[in-house]
């Protein structure tokens, strides 16, 4: 609670106010027009915030962050199309809503509940973020690897179909973290006399190359570059029509929160997964679910905005993303010099108090941007991507220029582009990916120490795994990847349908 | 447009991917043995810079095998073969957009970023549709003029 207190200091300063509001703004466009996401303007931003002070830019991270996750729902609602993954569920009841002229209505429950879903991710940042840190405290160099393999495992069996195709994706992500000079001896690694490479692959243009550039690939490649736009007709919804949802709201909330510190589930897991309990607990909905029920709008949306603080959980505390914003996020702090983990809290509780006044604000923008301005984004929304994608692309070459000033950079951003693109229609998601080119260096140079300290032991594997944390992460980390192998999968759902007949 | 059709294991994706995946891990291990061996700097596994890309390359190879049951699964459960007839148009359009690209990346050195992006800009806009010469003129113009105030000029970013 004294986090939040704290916290309240920087209400009172115009400044970060002003920079959340302009990252809320810039939150709004980004995840409420198809082909933008809040992955890609959050890499973007991690370039253009380089030269600013660390607050500067966690208002703006923070803003975007919040009101992007929230917008995805404007499209979805307006388009059918989801501005994000994570509104794919509001999709589902959204749409019909507009169709039958409700639009205003659904944008109406979704800006107060994404409103509801993202404080309570972020009270729950506040109460949980320094119990999670004593015990993080008592984590070895094996505690922290298998902690970052466990995440790598986690994400890549949910982010794709094929368990083996998640790996992969995380593997190679891994490979590209190894390039460069290794932090222990200081011998250039896999460079292959490529001078450039020396200092290894910056993170910020191979993000903003497997989120932006590929999206746009993608976007071209799937050829849909006009949509049709619902209109909106204001209509009077009465707050205590909306307020009746609140309890549920914060169960749905409660489910995002816990999804989101899950490594790799994030938004559209917790979206279902709340979308699939209201459809138990809701015993009479306004209309049937998937015809225009507001419930299903509040489950989505109040679980996929909780995730948010969710997911900044293990990020601030374990040094380890929930998902791939938040794995941007941590290259924001890397940029700044800051380091999460267990010592955040103590050695930068300012940045911290920074982050949670940034997502609360974020918030009051989200709940005034989502009443008054969304209405009338209908036109903005719809913009031809003839002309959005190469706009994007323009900014996706300024983005990895930006952190370094070197146009290597750029060639790398379309490199990643590319291979993104290439990942994407083969079915292989990016999320593993950039998971592992952010923890790869922290996963070799935990190993090493680990190795280095277990040899010199008498019981090298107890000395590896012989401490209770270290246990209980190896049983995760294996259950994790047992339970994905297609085999196994395959084996447990025969012998459950053997069951059920 | 989905076909059925027979095919060998050769044409699953799955197993196409596994050989790419096979050798670039196989790359991997023989570059990280060679250089543990050979390299000056390198005494001990314990502390060796290419312990965990050895490591990363054997589990590349494990996901290989993984990718070839796959492969044979795919086969077994005689899942169809998806043939996208308008993939074609748009494979040309990420090629022109590459290629556009990359001819940006080089101009842009040479003609700096204010004439390269125009030219950028209305390559693209062309391309992807729009046939109101004026409209381009104004759109790149534009766009190019206003990126470099905001962010060269209001938020001090270094442009290529």
């Amino acid at each position: 609670m004294s986090a939040i207190i704290a916290s309240l200091s920087f209400f009172t300063d115009i400044r970060f106010i002003l920079l959340c509001g302009l990252g809320s703004v810039a939150g709004l466009f980004v995840g409420s027009i198809p082909g933008l996401s809040v992955s890609m303007a959050t890499a973007l931003l991690v370039s253009i915030t380089y030269t600013w002070s660390t607050h500067d830019a966690l208002a703006t991270v923070m803003g975007v962050y919040v009101v992007g996750v929230f917008s995805g729902a404007l499209s979805a609602i307006l388009l059918n199309i989801p501005g994000a993954p994570s509104s794919v569920v509001t999709t589902l009841d959204g749409y019909p809503l507009a169709k039958r002229g409700e639009a205003f209505k659904a944008l109406k429950y979704a800006t107060v509940y994404s409103f509801v879903g993202s404080v309570f991710g972020l009270v729950a940042l506040a109460l949980l973020a320094q119990p999670i840190t004593s015990i993080a405290l008592k984590f070895q160099p094996m505690d922290y690897f298998l902690l970052a393999l466990f995440g790598l495992a986690t994400v890549g069996g949910l982010t794709t179909d094929s368990f083996s195709k998640g790996l992969i994706s995380a593997v190679f992500g891994l490979f590209f973290a190894m390039i460069g000079m290794d932090a222990v001896l200081g011998t250039p690694r896999l460079t292959f006399g490529i001078t450039n490479l020396n200092a290894g692959i910056n993170t910020v243009p191979a993000l903003v190359g497997l989120f932006g550039f590929a999206e746009v690939l993608s976007v071209i490649f799937d050829g849909h570059m006009d949509a049709e736009v619902n209109g909106i007709v204001k209509q009077v919804v009465k707050m205590k029509d909306i307020l009746k949802h609140f309890w549920h709201s914060l169960y749905y909330s409660l489910l995002g929160t816990v999804v989101g510190a899950l490594p790799g589930a994030g938004g559209p897991v917790a979206a279902f997964l709340a979308y699939s309990q209201a459809k138990t607990i809701v015993k009479n909905p306004s209309r049937p679910f998937g015809e225009g029920a507001v419930e299903g709008i509040v489950a989505s949306e109040s679980s996929n905005n909780a995730c948010i603080g969710g997911a900044l959980i293990p990020m601030l505390t374990l040094a380890v993303p929930g998902d791939a914003v938040t794995a941007i996020i941590l290259s924001v702090f890397y940029v700044h010099g800051l380091q999460p983990g267990p010592m955040f809290l103590a050695t930068s509780a300012d940045s911290f108090h920074a982050i949670l006044a940034g997502g609360f604000i974020g918030c009051v923008f989200l709940l005034l941007l989502g009443l008054l301005v969304a209405p009338h984004l209908s036109k903005i929304i719809a913009v031809p991507k003839t002309i959005l994608m190469p706009i994007v692309t323009l900014l996706c070459v300024i983005g990895a220029y930006a952190c370094n000033n070197r146009l290597f950079d750029v060639g790398l951003m379309f490199f990643f582009g590319i291979l993104g693109f290439l990942m994407r229609s083969r079915g292989y998601s990016v999320a593993p990916m950039t998971l592992g080119i952010v923890l790869g260096n922290m996963m070799d140079s935990n190993f090493r120490r680990a190795v280095s300290l277990a040899v010199s032991a008498d019981n090298v594997v107890v000395a590896l795994f012989g401490r209770p944390i270290t246990m209980v992460l190896l049983v995760c980390t294996l259950v994790s990847i047992i339970t994905n192998i297609p085999a196994v999968k395959r084996a447990w759902a025969n012998r459950k349908s053997g069951k059920a007949k | 447009m989905e076909k059925k059709e027979k095919r060998s294991l050769l044409h699953t994706a799955s197993f196409q991917d596994s050989i790419f995946v096979g050798l670039c891990a196989a790359g991997l291990l023989a570059y990280s043995l060679y250089h543990h061996y050979f390299d000056k700097n390198t005494s001990d596994w314990k502390t060796s810079p290419y312990l965990f890309p050895t490591l990363i390359s054997v589990f590349g190879l494990l996901l290989t095998v993984s990718l070839v049951m796959d492969a044979l699964q795919e086969l077994r459960s005689g899942e169809a073969v998806k043939k996208d007839t308008g993939s074609k148009r748009n494979l040309v359009g990420v090629l022109v957009l590459i290629g556009a690209s990359l001819a940006y990346y080089f101009l842009l050195p040479i003609l700096h970023f204010i004439p390269a992006t125009i030219i950028f800009l209305a390559a693209l806009f062309l391309y992807l549709g729009e046939r109101k010469w004026w409209k381009i003129a104004l759109l790149s113009v534009i766009a190019a003029v206003a990126i470099y105030l905001l962010f060269g000029v209001a938020l001090n970013v270094r442009l290529p």
